[in-house]
């Protein structure tokens, strides 16, 4: 293994991002562990979760970090959140985190579909219209959903909101 | 005992007045029941009476009777009835006329009273439930109320309704050769020997969510506790968990590192809770800082090192004496570095963990310097007095007494001059903070060295 090099320029900028991403609580993490301990995530093999994330951010580790997937795996049970004992909710640091990899597109290629559907339908996962009103009929239910399915109005709404939010910068729509 | 001491315990401080060499303190002796005089602390009142309540010396684990001894090398070793749980097995309630036997013709006595050999017991006596009032007059004051710990209940993430959840304090308790369970290591659920105990640092200490300080003595305490269970059972499994393992003083690391040596497994982080699983088990999660892993394994007992806190009543303790808070709720002394015994009250000073959590050498430190401060006074007869505090032109005085409730120190009297009342400042308690000055309506107060005319020759120098 490579032997850390601490640059504090480095680690200053990374602070910075992740806080300008939502993570403002960052740097009031004593790495005690107790989010680790009751992560799900973690014990489900995702290693860059909790302390051992906040630990990479906190030695400027950005870069070196940001190919890892683990941090899609975050299930947002908020378990981290209840334990800390220093006030840094380091669910919300994962989230901060994923939004600096989305915004340097360094995410799964299988993101690119559902986020597209997002956008055009307002559903990120649907089945086809077809299938949803045969479903819908069968149960006895009205074809129409009361979702912006079919609803060309709301799917404007849905599209003008996203195109106002920081997800049209990554040119994915 | 030397004849210059005097002990009064089950006694409270009701009252302070006075100041440095002057003080009157009102101490109440709370009632006993039993004649003191004649009680020889056998405990055979204890062992008579059927009441069985939570014994607080034992950290609630074991049970006390209404009458008690509360531990056995109590000083005095002196019995007492706890009236308030007291179920007056003679039918009548004390300081009523004891009941006549229609069979005997005698008497009908409670078995504590019929147990007391020494005669000690008279529950026919009419006594004070609020025992007595006493005045002592005292040159200085020594404050040393020692601390209690966190209770489990505020930690819903550590099981605390699970009976083999204990507090640390608890755990000393279960292995005294004077508690309980006679110093056998034996878990509160069955009885039986537990065979991996956890041990939890920083419960309730270092936690935004209670107390930002570091309580200073768990880490020590877990260590000599863990040790000396391995010693006596080398069978049980030890795990210690620590966010970082503090142990400086002379030979403390020593004793930490020989703690792993014995085969103590110690890891750096959190434990983040705990599952109640079915035949009396717990589920520990925890981590592995070391490894970045986390860890989970089934423990019979778990120790909880909670926080040190203030114990109860030292709130209103401190109403009586004027003494100040600091920032995380202890005694506050007059200054960190340079007056760590002595309070903004002169003549009365602090020892032990009242001031801050500390462990046994620290505390003996302390009271012998608080001791030693404390007779200064006496010994001299007088003390040193800042120069620059407040004092009164009686001649401008009006009387009008608003500077009396102002002062924090409670140095501001009404005393009669040439026939009218007129404010006088106590020079022993003054501390020279002007809130009397600037109170004053007719500009009666001058505040030494922060008058008018000396700030204003500051403010020139400074502007020249």
């Amino acid at each position: 293994m490579q032997a850390l090099k601490i640059d504090d320029a480095k680690i200053k900028q990374a602070i910075e991002t992740i806080s300008q991403f939502g993570g403002e609580a960052v740097i009031k993490c004593v790495q005690c562990g107790a989010c680790s301990s009751v992560c799900p995530g973690i014990k489900a093999g995702m290693d860059a979760l909790c302390r051992l994330l906040i630990k990479k951010i906190l030695t400027g580790q950005l870069e070196e970090t940001i190919e890892n997937m683990s941090t899609w795996g975050c299930q947002a049970c908020n378990r981290c959140t209840e334990i800390c004992p220093q006030g840094v909710r380091p669910m919300e640091i994962v989230f901060a985190f994923r939004r600096y990899q989305a915004s340097e597109l360094a995410l799964s290629t299988s993101a690119f579909g559902p986020q597209m559907s997002l956008y055009e339908k307002g559903h990120a996962v649907t089945v086809s219209d077809e299938a949803v009103s045969n479903n819908r009929t069968k149960v006895g239910l009205p074809p129409d959903p009361p979702t912006a399915l079919k609803n060309e109005q709301a799917q404007k709404e849905i599209q003008t909101l996203l195109d106002n939010s920081p997800m049209a910068e990554l040119g994915i729509f | 005992m030397h004849k210059n001491i005097e002990l009064l315990t089950y006694s409270e401080v009701e009252d302070v007045n006075g100041f440095i060499g002057n003080f009157k303190v009102k101490i109440r002796k709370k009632q006993t029941y039993i004649d003191w005089n004649k009680c020889t602390g056998c405990g055979d009142c204890a062992e008579a009476c059927p009441v069985k309540v939570p014994d607080e010396f034992n950290a609630g684990l074991g049970k006390r009777g209404a009458a008690y001894v509360m531990f056995p090398q109590a000083v005095p070793k002196k019995a007492v009835i706890d009236i308030d749980n007291c179920r007056n097995c003679d039918g009548r309630k004390y300081g009523e006329e004891p009941r006549i036997s229609k069979k005997t013709g005698k008497p009908i006595l409670a078995p504590c009273q019929k147990a007391c050999k020494a005669g000690a017991i008279d529950r026919g006596l009419k006594l004070d439930p609020n025992g007595e009032i006493i005045e002592v007059e005292v040159g200085s004051i020594i404050v040393a109320t020692g601390f209690k710990v966190m209770e489990k209940d505020w930690f819903k993430e550590f099981a605390p309704k699970n009976p083999n959840v204990i507090t640390a304090l608890q755990l000393e308790r279960i292995m005294s050769s004077i508690g309980h369970t006679g110093g056998k290591l034996l878990r509160p659920s069955d009885n039986e020997k537990p065979h991996t105990i956890t041990f939890v640092s920083c419960v309730g200490s270092r936690d935004k969510r209670y107390h930002t300080y570091c309580s200073r003595i768990c880490c020590m305490y877990m260590i000599k506790q863990a040790r000396l269970i391995k010693e006596k059972y080398p069978d049980i499994n030890i795990n210690m968990h620590f966010i970082d393992v503090r142990t400086p003083g002379k030979g403390y690391d020593e004793y930490y590192t020989g703690a792993r040596e014995k085969g103590i497994n110690i890891f750096k982080g959190k434990v983040g809770g705990l599952e109640v699983l079915p035949g009396d088990k717990l589920r520990v999660l925890a981590y592995d800082m070391d490894q970045c892993t986390p860890i989970e394994y089934e423990s019979d007992l778990v120790v909880l090192a909670t926080a040190i806190e203030l114990p109860d009543g030292a709130e209103e303790l401190a109403q009586k004496l004027g003494l100040q808070f600091c920032g995380s709720h202890f005694y506050r002394e007059l200054h960190p570095k340079l007056g760590p015994v002595e309070t903004s009250v002169s003549g009365i000073f602090l020892a032990g963990c009242c001031q801050g959590p500390k462990d046994i050498p620290d505390t003996v430190a302390q009271a012998k310097g608080a001791a030693a401060v404390a007779a200064v006074p006496l010994a001299q007869g007088k003390v040193k007095v800042e120069p620059l505090i407040s004092e009164v032109n009686v001649d401008k005085c009006s009387g009008c007494g608003i500077c009396v409730p102002l002062c924090p120190y409670n140095a501001i009297s009404m005393q009669e001059y040439g026939g009218v009342p007129r404010a006088e400042i106590n020079y022993s308690l003054c501390k020279g903070c002007g809130v009397c000055t600037s109170a004053c309506p007719s500009a009666a107060i001058t505040l030494h060295g922060f008058t008018d005319d000396e700030i204003f020759a500051q403010i020139d120098a400074l502007t020249a």
